[in-house]
């Protein structure tokens, strides 16, 4: 797909279509070569409401160009397409019939039903291996629905890496630095937050204030951080001497608490 | 700020021209040692060859701070851009001339003893309080910067110590470490490199240049950690047009990786993303994923900090820091790969010191998307 010229433009982002319903893709990937997007509805089960087929059979180009750049708007065209887990996919197959599907296997990627957009049929026409590939994770680093323990040290290490930004005098010297916690969160997550619609960065602000709540709870973690939660924001001092051993034991610590409720 | 007593080298030149003629005699100074030591033969060490070293400032955010252990003086010259700078460290001290005309990547000067100035400036540079950073050359960039117009390749240096052997013990497993000198020297690197035992540990430690004519040259040794030596010659304006060339292919590759971070930009109201992540493919498959990320998140050489999710059986996700900075960087490593990336504002140097040092470290023939020589896919 990066050879036809897509890269994703919009993630989670409501959309309103032309007969005034909301479908929220979960990826639009948008190609300037082609002046074409993919409009892509991830399914992880078996379950599809036929009502949000229906809201997606009425998405228009104008729907889609309120969100997305495209260099030639008036040859736009997309694709809504569905995709779902090879397991699955006997469940859900009969969606090919309205729209094209792309089925993540073990070891391959496949397409089902045909796409608009004619080079896509080309691209998927065989089989798509995925041995030996590993899939970039990172762009999008966690969601709102991964367990405390997965996304722990990615908190930590938005803390680490105020500290380290701030510190003057060497990393044996304790200092206080404070950040906001919009600052925080963007920091936590990547740069990609930005482009998340409102109410997604909510839930992930939601479930990340949870997670430096546990950090900061935890006594250990807070005599190695020094964080303290102010009006708006954190105040953290330096770290390091001790950060990593508590780090470890901290998350393995998550890794057993099945909620928030177990842990406190 | 210290007062340090030692003697300070000229500062009152108004012109670049005075400054040149400064670093000049500098040079010459050196090449009349080495030429009086050859007469008497009487050699006291090491010459004070002219020693130039170009180090990152972080994108201009880095400023010199006196710290525990490194105190400096700072006193400006008749030129603004141009700063005497004087370090010292455990009684050790020396003089630099600090050009600052690229506020990004600054030049010192020297011709005290290179014993002296390595760890001076070595302390300089590793401190997080100062938020500088060498600059890290490819051993293909150094093959590159030896081929172009004007250059005579005259020699190279190869070393290369395997930080990642899992039997590891007081000794490196596989050490490689050589120079050779003269006209043959790419012969004898094409014949290293047909050897299937060596072939992942050749990386470019140095390479001897030549750039001049019969009215004046010089003859330097580049580095892959930005450091120039003069070696002959008495030529300033040749050298210094070394120094500008790895500055420039440097600052490019550094501004090619920063422009392919991952961020966002806004065209109209929306919030589009932008970027990727670089791709390290290795020749030599990492064989116990859990002992190469230990030995990665080190201070030194690798200046990372971080933790691990191990996602799937073949790849751990380590979610970092970068020491130097303390921005962000998250790493996607597998056995045949590792995949890193870079949130905008982060400084490109990260990725640059990661690749160069595992050159080094684990795998010469290690590629940079895939290709021979880095080159970001736009």
């Amino acid at each position: 797909m990066a050879d036809l010229g897509y890269e994703p433009q919009v993630i989670e982002k409501q959309v309103r279509t032309s007969s005034g319903d909301i479908v929220q893709p979960n990826i639009i990937a948008t190609s300037n070569k082609l002046i074409h997007s993919l409009v892509f509805e991830c399914k992880g089960g078996i379950t599809v409401e036929q009502d949000q087929l229906q809201r997606y059979s009425t998405l228009t180009n104008e729907n889609i160009l309120r969100w997305i750049t495209v260099f030639a708007s008036e040859n736009f065209h997309f694709d809504v397409c569905i995709s779902d887990l090879e397991e699955n996919h006997r469940f859900n197959a009969y969606i090919a019939k309205i729209f094209p599907m792309i089925t993540f296997g073990n070891n391959k990627v496949s397409k089902t039903g045909d796409f608009g957009e004619e080079k896509l049929n080309v691209a998927f026409e065989e089989p798509i291996t995925l041995e030996d590939k590993i899939p970039p994770l990172s762009y999008y680093p966690f969601s709102e629905d991964d367990e405390n323990a997965y996304i722990a040290p990615f908190v930590i290490r938005g803390l680490v890496s105020i500290a380290i930004k701030n510190a003057k005098g060497g990393p044996s010297i304790s200092e206080e630095i404070e950040i906001t916690r919009d600052e925080l969160i963007k920091l936590i997550f990547n740069p990609v937050y930005d482009a998340l619609s409102r109410k997604h960065q909510g839930r992930l602000k939601e479930k990340i204030k949870e997670v430096i709540h546990l950090v900061k709870v935890r006594e250990s973690m807070k005599d190695t951080l020094g964080i303290i939660e102010k009006a708006g924001g954190y105040k953290v001092s330096r770290p390091l001497s001790r950060l990593i051993k508590e780090s470890e034991k901290f998350i393995a610590h998550l890794e057993t608490q099945s909620s928030l409720i177990d842990f406190v | 700020m210290l007062t340090l007593e030692t003697s300070e080298p000229p500062s009152s030149f108004k012109t670049r021209k005075k400054f040149m003629e400064t670093l000049e005699d500098m040079m010459t100074a050196a090449q009349e040692e080495i030429t009086r030591a050859e007469v008497e033969r009487e050699p006291r060490g090491r010459p004070p060859e002219l020693k130039t070293y170009i180090m990152e400032s972080n994108n201009g955010q880095a400023k010199i701070e006196e710290t525990d252990t490194v105190r400096f003086k700072q006193t400006p010259t008749d030129l603004p851009e141009v700063s005497i700078l004087r370090l010292e460290y455990e009684g050790r001290r020396a003089n630099f001339y600090l050009d600052a005309t690229d506020k990004r990547f600054l030049v010192l000067y020297t011709n005290d003893l290179a014993e002296v100035t390595d760890k001076l400036y070595d302390r300089l540079v590793q401190s997080t309080t100062n938020k500088f950073d060498k600059v890290w050359l490819p051993t293909e960039v150094l093959s590159e910067i030896s081929k172009i117009s004007g250059n005579i390749f005259r020699g190279f240096g190869l070393r290369f110590t395997d930080r990642f052997s899992p039997e590891q013990a007081e000794e490196p497993i596989n050490e490689l470490s050589m120079t050779f000198a003269g006209t043959s020297s790419e012969e004898a690197l094409d014949a290293l490199s047909e050897r299937e035992t060596l072939r992942r540990s050749i990386s470019y430690s140095m390479i001897k240049v030549r750039r001049g004519n019969s009215q004046g040259f010089v003859t330097n040794e580049i580095r892959f950690n930005g450091r120039l030596i003069t070696k002959s010659g008495d030529s300033i304006d040749d050298h210094v047009s070394h120094v500008e060339m790895v500055r420039k292919i440097y600052k490019d590759l550094i501004e090619e990786i920063e422009r392919n971070s991952i961020g966002t930009k806004k065209v109209g109201d929306r919030t589009l993303i932008e970027g990727q992540a670089f791709d390290l493919v290795l020749d030599r498959q990492i064989e116990d994923l859990d002992e190469f990320t230990d030995r990665l998140l080190r201070p030194n050489p690798f200046r990372l900090w971080g933790l691990r999710n191990k996602v799937f059986k073949n790849m751990r996700q380590v979610v970092a820091v970068d020491l130097h900075t303390g921005d962000p960087i998250d790493l996607e490593i597998a056995p045949s790969f590792i995949r890193i990336y870079l949130p905008r504002g982060a400084c490109g140097n990260t990725v640059l010191r990661l690749y160069v040092n595992l050159q080094h470290a684990f795998d010469s023939a290690i590629r940079f998307n895939g290709e021979k020589t880095p080159k970001v896919a736009n």
